[in-house]
């Protein structure tokens, strides 16, 4: 009886240590793929580079970017301000079903949320979006 | 959790039912939280894409 107790808690053990291990593994590449997307990497310049040669005056610098940016520019800028300021639910939730065009009952499986959550996040993003580039059109005039 | 209610939820989870594979993210929720802090401080963004990593690659593990 013990034994048999034994062997099964074994076997257990087994399966158990098999997926936690996997986990472990998984949990780990994913961890670094989010870093190296989501840290920044600033650029690094010799201090000997001639700077003073690359950089042009900076009034001329501005008023040449301002002019050459259309109101598409200026539109998609805000907009990707505001959609990286969502939670990444929200974000994947929108990148899901615009981007992938996927129906909310796939996303639903695919998130492992209610079809009902994802009207909710979907609504949620939209109405932050909505405030975000409406507070930053007001704030622009 | 014994052998065979283990292994069956996990085999829920790897074949897509929402209720094991909560029941598996319950049981790991230390082991997720674990890895979801940057320089120690706990990253919500971080802790979901785990979550969201997990539900989509859970059905690569095999028996």
């Amino acid at each position: 009886m013990a034994h048999e107790d034994e062997s099964q808690y074994s076997g257990n053990d087994h399966l158990r240590a098999r997926f936690t291990m996997w986990l472990n593994t998984t949990l780990i590449r994913a961890r670094t793929r989010y870093l190296e997307t989501h840290t920044q990497k600033l650029e690094v310049i010799p201090l000997d580079a001639g700077l003073s040669e690359s950089i042009p005056d900076p009034v001329d610098y501005f008023v040449d970017t301002e002019r050459s940016k259309n109101d598409f520019d200026f539109a998609e800028e805000r907009l990707a301000k505001a959609f990286s300021e969502l939670t990444l639910m929200r974000r994947e939730v929108l990148r899901l079903l615009f981007v992938e065009e996927k129906t909310s009952e796939e996303i639903a499986k695919l998130l492992c949320i209610s079809p009902n959550s994802v009207y909710q996040f979907k609504h949620q993003a939209l109405d932050k979006l909505r405030n975000l580039l409406t507070e930053g059109a007001d704030e622009n005039g | 959790m014994d052998k065979a209610e283990f292994e069956t939820v996990l085999q829920g989870a790897v074949a897509g039912r929402h209720e094991d594979l909560e029941q598996i993210l319950q049981l790991y929720a230390p082991l997720i939280r674990k890895y979801s802090f940057i320089k120690d401080t706990f990253d919500e963004d971080l802790h979901q894409y785990l979550l969201i990593h997990i539900a989509l690659n859970i059905n690569k593990f095999t028996f």
